[in-house]
């Protein structure tokens, strides 16, 4: 089940690249390229979330978002270049779900939208899996887990991390900068040094664990399971 | 006013009456006069004269004695010509009209100033909304870039453009916080203006600017913990803009291996955030300067990218806003930025219940 969002925003380039921003993060996307019908929309299409230009030619974002709250209860992100905390102060009076001011880093707008669907999702199941399965070896992610067979390792949050990005690209070679980089998306700030010390250490749990050569590493590419 | 100004400032009249006595002292000698007589006629034409002078001095005194005082009381001091004293003389009246023409240019020039100076800062600001799009778009095209040849990354061309568009993207967070600094630095004069006090996660902003900032920190080979559970009272933006900057200060004068360390402590009513790097630090005789505007230091002259902007601006907003900001350093071991947030008496009581 992928959340459909709603994206108003008039520049041509920034509502093609969020697009696929939002796309490449299984999002379904709606970016009309006339927003005056805004409301109804938001109503007739059934979105999830809506994400609001508030500096739109010939009509406000404000207006726009008064418009769906009186509609629905869908949730409502202003996206804005205006940095004041009057426009701020407005957008939450409006009943706006949060406020994201441009330029927004990707990945933080990504996150913000995925805490407010997680806040104003009413009886939804998370579709997100927590369970990932390769070679016979299952990730547990809510419980932070990995098992083989019968046998089962507690992780360290690290651990968690680095093979939850090597299972999501189960088959091929994950670079460590973009290793380094997933970490620091998910609050665990390291260097590359300490990041081969992490892996190294989790090389060793696993082959006490009889899993020798699960993760393979090659040297200029990075890491593959 | 001294008397002897003043008498001074008279002798003219003085110079009159003396040779008014003189000429009829000499005419009533030759019609025969007796001279006791002539005497005290001089000597009564002296007392009156005398005592004249005096209450003149004395009104003369009062006067420009008030006047001072208004204009030393007065907050805006060019606005004296609307408020002297009352006054039957003649001169007064004609001085007094054109003090108040001369101040009434001075006020419409510095109205046109501020006029002036209004428009540059609005037509600022709005331009800085407008470039942040471009900004945008080009992060965005960046962030999908990557995303999309990451998938194959066996090519090295591919390697390749994952490290342009990479650079491209960092130059662009450049960008981004000169830009911010403009911003800011335009609304550092009016910050009550602008700010929006909430309650704020420390730990969620530092989060953010370090997530903002991450390639370049990843580049630098940073590490950085984060243990900020205290929540303070503060805004957002303002505090995000403070902290991204000592981060950047922290990255301009690092060591070999950098190493952040973010956390805070809760006093009894306050909550201090302290940032502490293992970076160059700063020379002892040059920390009583480190936030003067335009100040570089010699860590600064050694780093060409100094502007002695950043932490200027930062102490800035902290006063603005309330905050505490200071620093602590040993040189060649590191700099420790403290932030101290006051808490009011009510929070601090109702939390302690």
């Amino acid at each position: 089940m992928h959340y459909k969002i709603l994206l108003i925003e008039d520049e041509l380039l920034l509502r093609k690249e969020l697009t696929i921003l939002l796309e490449n993060a299984m999002y379904q996307v709606i970016a009309p390229e006339s927003y005056r019908n805004a409301p109804e929309m938001a109503v007739s299409e059934k979105a999830d979330l809506v994400l609001l230009d508030v500096n739109l030619p010939d009509c406000n974002g404000f207006d726009l978002c008064t418009g769906i709250r009186s509609a629905t209860d869908i949730p409502v992100i202003f996206l804005t270049a205006r940095t004041d905390s009057m426009d701020e102060l407005i957008g939450i009076l409006k009943g706006a779900d949060d406020y994201i001011t441009k330029p927004y880093q990707p990945a933080l707008l990504l996150a913000r939208i995925g805490a407010v669907l997680k806040r104003t999702a009413k009886g939804r199941t998370n579709w997100e899996a927590t369970l990932l399965s390769h070679k016979n070896v299952t990730l547990d992610i809510a419980a932070c887990r990995l098992s083989c067979r019968e046998r089962s390792l507690d992780l360290t949050k690290t651990e968690m991390k680095i093979l939850h990005l090597l299972f999501l690209h189960a088959g091929a070679f994950v670079a460590r900068t973009n290793l380094v980089e997933y970490l620091w998306e998910n609050h665990i700030f390291l260097d590359d040094n300490t990041l081969s010390v992490h892996v190294t250490r989790l090389r060793e749990k696993l082959r006490s664990a009889g899993l020798s050569d699960f993760i393979e590493t090659k040297r200029g590419m990075g890491y593959r399971i | 006013m001294k008397p002897s100004a003043f008498l001074k400032d008279r002798s003219l009249l003085l110079l009159l009456h003396l040779s008014c006595m003189a000429l009829l002292a000499g005419f009533l000698h030759i019609t025969g006069y007796p001279a006791a007589n002539i005497l005290l006629i001089c000597a009564l034409w002296s007392l009156i004269l005398g005592a004249w002078l005096f209450v003149t001095y004395l009104q003369r005194k009062k006067y420009f004695q008030e006047a001072a005082q208004i204009l030393e009381h007065m907050d805006k001091p060019y606005l004296l010509g609307e408020v002297l004293p009352d006054s039957w003389h003649l001169e007064d009246k004609l001085y007094r009209d054109m003090l108040r023409r001369s101040n009434k240019s001075v006020i419409e020039e510095i109205h046109a100033l501020e006029d002036a100076m209004q428009e540059y800062r609005e037509y600022l600001e709005s331009w800085v909304h407008e470039i942040k799009t471009p900004i945008t778009g080009i992060s965005l095209l960046c962030e999908n870039g990557r995303k999309a040849v990451s998938a194959e990354l066996s090519d090295s061309t591919t390697k390749g453009i994952n490290r342009l568009l990479r650079d491209i993207t960092l130059e662009n967070n450049k960008i981004e916080n000169y830009v911010d600094m403009v911003l800011y630095y335009a609304r550092s004069g009016q910050v009550h203006k602008d700010y929006l006090i909430r309650e704020t996660d420390l730990q969620e902003i530092i989060y953010e600017v370090l997530g903002k900032e991450r390639l370049l920190l990843i580049q630098n080979h940073v590490q950085a913990d984060v243990s900020c559970p205290d929540k303070v009272f503060t805004d957002r933006k303002w505090i995000s803009f403070i902290i991204n900057q000592l981060i950047l200060n922290s990255i301009k004068y690092r060591s070999d291996a950098p190493v952040l360390h973010f956390y805070t402590q809760r006093d009894k009513n306050s909550v201090t955030l302290t940032v502490e790097d293992n970076g160059t630090g700063i020379l002892p005789e040059e920390m009583p300067r480190i936030f003067e505007k335009g100040f570089t230091g010699s860590n600064g002259r050694d780093h060409e990218k100094a502007t002695g902007m950043g932490l200027y601006l930062c102490r800035k907003l902290c006063d603005g806003l309330g905050i505490s900001l200071s620093a602590q350093s040993e040189y060649g071991q590191g700099t420790k930025m403290l932030l101290t947030f006051p808490l009011s008496s009510y929070i601090t009581a109702t939390d302690l219940d």
